[in-house]
């Protein structure tokens, strides 16, 4: 399962939340960092600041003591807190954070607070900081060296401190995240809605409207890509009125001296009434009208290529086939129109009459003699046409959509692209183009039914 | 029946004319649109042969505008133009009837009398009028029931006579339905041919109101 987003706002907004969290974690590990560092070079100046002030006093209260002085008159100690290892006196019940022990040079404890323990902190004695199983610590020393004062903190009240903010880290970055993600999501879509505007005018808009986009409210960066979709808007524009208008020219130029040749042999045939040499014209007539129909199937399968690009008005089916109907069939003695009244489609009118013209051509050439042609339009604009076709096999349905093909009856006058014009549209309009032959015997026919699919659902 | 031809080829407007002209039709020829327009504005037509792809342009909106302004003459387009987008545009600026090239010189005889006869008001193309019986699209004609023959310019006044029954069409009328621009017209032509066809029908027929023209009798 592929779990990517598709959207362009879905793929921007998890993107820049991604960003965003990789540096939330950053910005919060640098921070953290930076935090221990000043945190510690604080707490160590405050422990040398500490020892440095507290040495004197120390030394001070000591003496006093070694002389019973304190004994008599407390109020002379000037730390207050000391003990002399046989029990503490403690002067308040505030919590203290740092510890202290003065000794001598020989290590022995002279002085200590209250919440220092009984037996040095760390034997070594020399001046400086120094890490030691639960302390920091500091030690100074007096002047003649006989007296050291060793100021600590538990590593466990230093570094709760950085956990204690650590986690107000973690809990500001809890909330702010997800509303951060939000705002980015937010923003993102409201920043993306021109272009998803622009998407779906695209993508809404049915083959045939060719006309320009305009829409304004567009990010820079992506007018570029709106002009850049109007300039190939208009090149197709131009491409198909090239091509019909070519096709319209093409038409002229062949069809003209076709028509001057024939109207000229048909006035001599006229003069000449029942001569030999009229026969003989009547045999160049006959080629010229051959010749004349294998252009016009030529023109037709050129212009089978350009109906996909149809960009006027839906086509009246009903109007198309009974016009057809009428050019093929003036009498109207074989064709037969059954129309479930199609609402009008959006394809080229003249894709669909070259599909009508050369089925019903077909069902008419190759049916049996004055048998009826049906041609049927459903309300969905599907087409069938049906007739007689006794001698054809199902072995030669699929052969008969190629071109130049003319199944068995060669000798009826034709181009044998009659079917593969029909196909050729067909697929242009992604359409569909089925052969079938129903009943049996002098009553088989051949249904030949087209599926078209309108411009609208090609987008 | 007296036609305006508006081709620009001209072999084969010569070759329509030459065929239009055996049927007893007059056809004046024009390859251009300002010069068809000049002749509609000072001739009466009886029916109008259209090409669409002319030197001075597009004829399709051509008509349009003249059907706009009130033309009623029926138009025929011939055109090169096969495809059914073109025939619906020309049906729709105002043609009736639309002939691709190349075509059969009788079917676009066959399409004039059709046109006429429809703008003529009559159903079909047999038309009794007392005791006449013409079929137009054959040209052929019984009187009482016995068949008559008839040349292609007594056919012509007949024809004109017949879709006017009961009306008064005046000698000016009859010749320019017989000739077109450019023909020498003799004096007493359509005297000579009212003369003939009475000869050929009967007396009675074809009535003179004197110096308004003729008539067919009801």
């Amino acid at each position: 399962m592929n779990l990517k987003p598709k959207t362009l706002a879905s793929q921007l907004g998890v993107q820049i939340a991604i960003s965003l969290i990789l540096v939330w974690v950053l910005a919060t590990v640098v921070a953290l960092w930076v935090l221990v560092k000043a945190l510690n070079t604080t707490y160590d100046k405050s422990l040398q600041e500490t020892a440095q002030r507290v040495l004197p006093l120390a030394i001070s209260d000591y003496k006093l003591n070694q002389f019973g002085l304190l004994d008599l008159r407390p109020e002379l100690s000037l730390l207050g807190t000391l003990s002399l290892g046989v029990g503490p006196r403690i002067l308040s019940e505030q919590p203290e954070y740092l510890m202290y022990q003065l000794r001598d040079f020989r290590g022995r404890i002279l002085v200590r607070s209250n919440n220092a323990p009984s037996v040095p902190m760390i034997e070594d004695l020399t001046a400086g900081f120094t890490k030691a199983r639960n302390y920091s610590l500091y030690t100074v020393s007096s002047v003649d060296g006989r007296y050291y004062l060793q100021v600590a903190e538990t590593i466990e009240h230093r570094y709760g401190v950085l956990f204690d903010t650590a986690f107000l880290f973690l809990m500001v970055f809890t909330l702010a995240l997800p509303l951060s993600v939000m705002v980015v999501f937010l923003a993102v879509r409201s920043r993306l809605k021109p272009i998803q505007l622009f998407t779906n005018t695209l993508s809404t808009r049915s083959g045939s409207n060719l006309a320009k986009i305009e829409q304004t409210h567009l990010p820079d960066d992506f007018k570029e890509v709106q002009n850049a979709t109007n300039a190939l808007l208009e090149r197709l524009r131009t491409a198909l009125a090239s091509e019909r208008a070519f096709a319209a020219n093409s038409a002229h130029e062949l069809r003209t001296p076709l028509a001057v040749a024939s109207v000229q042999l048909q006035r001599l045939a006229q003069e000449l009434d029942h001569s030999d040499q009229a026969s003989r014209l009547q045999e160049i007539e006959s080629s010229l009208a051959r010749l004349t129909r294998l252009i016009d199937k030529l023109l037709q399968l050129a212009r089978a290529e350009s109906v996909s690009l149809y960009t006027g008005d839906p086509a009246n089916l009903d109007r198309i086939a009974g016009m057809v109907a009428r050019e093929l069939d003036p009498s109207g003695e074989r064709i037969e129109l059954i129309s479930d009244q199609p609402s009008p489609i959006d394809v080229d009118p003249d894709a669909i009459a070259i599909i009508l013209s050369n089925l019903i051509e077909n069902g008419l050439k190759y049916g049996p003699a004055q048998s009826p042609v049906l041609v049927r339009f459903d309300q969905a604009a599907n087409l069938q046409v049906e007739n007689l076709a006794p001698d054809l096999n199902e072995s030669d349905l699929d052969s008969l959509k190629l071109r130049f093909v003319r199944g068995a009856q060669r000798g009826k006058p034709g181009s044998g692209l009659g079917l593969a014009i029909v196909g050729a549209i067909v697929d242009q309009l992604r359409g569909e183009l089925t052969l079938s032959l129903i009943g049996a015997g002098r009553g088989q026919r051949l249904v030949v039914s087209v599926k078209l699919r309108p411009q609208t659902e090609l987008t | 029946m007296r036609i305006l031809l508006v081709e620009d080829e001209r072999a084969l407007a010569t070759a329509l004319c030459e065929h239009l002209e055996l049927q007893g039709m007059a056809v004046d020829n024009f390859d251009q649109l300002r010069l068809a327009e000049s002749a509609l504005r000072t001739t009466e037509y009886d029916l109008v042969l259209l090409d669409l792809q002319l030197v001075d342009g597009d004829a399709i909106p051509w008509l349009k505008k003249r059907r706009q302004k009130g033309l009623t003459t029926p138009v025929i387009i011939l055109t090169a133009r096969d495809q059914i987008s073109d025939r619906i545009a020309g049906l729709d600026a105002g043609a009736d009837d639309y002939v691709i090239k190349p075509y059969d010189l009788n079917e676009v005889s066959a399409r004039i009398q059709a046109v006429s006869r429809r703008q003529a008001g009559l159903a079909t193309n047999a038309v009794t009028h007392g005791r006449l019986t013409a079929d137009l699209q054959k040209r052929s004609l019984e009187v009482d029931g016995q068949p008559v023959e008839l040349t292609a310019r007594e056919w012509s006044i007949l024809e004109t006579l017949i879709k006017r029954p009961g009306h008064v069409v005046s000698k000016e009328q009859i010749e320019d339905r017989l000739y077109a621009f450019g023909h020498e017209v003799e004096s007493n032509t359509v005297e000579v041919y009212i003369s003939r066809l009475r000869k050929k029908m009967g007396r009675d027929i074809i009535k003179t109101s004197r110096g308004l023209g003729y008539k067919l009798e009801a």
